[in-house]
């Protein structure tokens, strides 16, 4: 394998087009994503179903776990207080900034759905994980509830969404050469 | 730098990026941890014939400071039923909101002090249900203290106001608060990820697609 400093001096491992169209597209992606997300049908149709079925997911999990709890609309209800998962704790944002990369990125779309699926997959998951440790640290532990939820796990969500990407870029986006820039895109 | 770790590298790199950006990452769902009260609670005053409430805080910190003077000198309570008569058209605090139908709905037994009432839904950041709160919560009518707290006080976010209770008295000759809790405990849920943190991650994916695309570029060129 070669070294990244053998070949990379003064921009010549760059397609600067490709580059270029990848950095554009995924803005593009991200403004589209965003701007879909705020009409009120896909926030009621889509975004708000999602967030209650979060809310209820959480609740199940920590009464599987012994915690009593139970869901209220896009409420988590537990012992002496409650949750609310509101627009932009439902993990929803975070997919759409992975999604965006992962559509921009110039391979083919067979790669890039399984990539889409797969990061929707691990970050609504790790997401869930998330809500169901916050509801675990308000419940029994509330004094660490900003380290988990302003440190731990908005790190955790970044990671997950880097990593996933650099193992699929690695896998299925990254180590093919190119063809020709319109084949692959 | 041998080239199959240098995602490794920029992984680890990404996590001190965003740890170091997380604590400037609370927005939205507001704030956290303990608050002080305490300056609300000595500035605040009732008028105990009318029920008017005479003086609020120029600072209340809630999820922000913001200012309520405009809401308290708009808000009366019947002295004799207890009930609330006018509410503030809007009611700042995260955001602007309407609690008249608030005070519509919310009465007070006034030889108890028992909150007979609360609104279906009390609009703060989202909608909520504060009837178990007003169920659940009684004033001792000779003292004026909170006799009780709800179990459950379904806000935005999760805190007990059990100590909130225990702590905040009113006298009832004056209408005056004696004392609020120092803590006001309202912790809140940020979301998954703030702009910051949003921003941050797409300019680690944009880092990575780039270098991907020099890689594959490489290969190509063999």
């Amino acid at each position: 394998m070669r070294g990244d400093r053998g070949t990379a001096k003064g921009g010549r491992d760059l397609d600067r087009p490709t580059v270029a169209r990848f950095l554009l597209l995924f803005v593009v992606y991200i403004v589209a994503g965003g701007f879909l997300l705020s009409f009120p049908w896909v926030e009621a149709g889509l975004v708000d179903p999602w967030t209650r079925l979060n809310a209820a997911s959480t609740a199940s999990i920590a009464r599987l776990m012994g915690i009593e709890a139970q869901a209220q609309a896009t409420q988590v209800l537990y012992g002496p207080g409650s949750l609310e998962i509101v627009v932009g704790c439902n993990g929803v944002e975070a997919l759409l900034i992975l999604v965006s990369a992962l559509l921009a990125f110039p391979a083919p779309w067979a790669r890039r759905g399984i990539g889409v699926l797969a990061g929707t997959v691990a970050i609504l998951g790790v997401n869930l994980v998330r809500l169901v440790n916050l509801v675990v640290v308000a419940r029994f532990a509330p004094a660490w509830l900003d380290v988990f939820h302003v440190y731990v796990w908005q790190v955790l969500i970044v990671l997950v969404a880097v990593a996933l990407f650099l193992v699929w870029g690695h896998y299925l986006g990254g180590s093919r050469p190119i063809a020709t820039p319109s084949r692959s895109v | 730098m041998r080239e199959h770790t240098w995602p490794l590298r920029f992984l680890l790199a990404g996590a001190v990026v965003t740890f170091g950006f997380a604590e400037h990452a609370v927005w939205g769902c507001g704030g956290s941890g303990g608050q002080d009260r305490s300056s609300q609670a000595a500035a605040t005053t009732v008028n105990a014939a009318s029920g008017d409430f005479i003086s609020a805080p120029s600072n209340y910190v809630a999820t922000g400071a913001l200012n309520r003077s405009g809401p308290a000198s708009g808000t009366s309570v019947d002295a004799s039923t207890g009930e609330f008569l006018s509410a503030p058209g809007t009611y700042l605090d995260t955001g602007a909101l309407n609690r008249l139908s608030q005070a519509a709905a919310t009465s007070i037994n006034p030889s108890t002090g028992e909150f007979l009432s609360a609104p279906g839904t009390y609009l703060d950041t989202g909608a909520l249900n504060r009837l178990s709160q007003a169920a659940a919560t009684t004033v001792n009518p000779s003292t004026g203290d909170l006799t009780g707290t709800p179990t459950t006080y379904p806000d935005r976010v999760a805190h007990d106001r059990s100590d909130v209770a225990a702590a905040t008295s009113v006298n009832p000759t004056t209408g005056e608060f004696l004392g609020f809790p120092s803590e006001y405990r309202v912790s809140n849920i940020v979301p998954a990820l703030s702009p910051v943190m949003a921003a941050v991650l797409a300019l680690l994916l944009l880092g990575s697609g780039s270098w991907f695309l020099a890689r594959r570029r490489r290969l190509s060129l063999g």
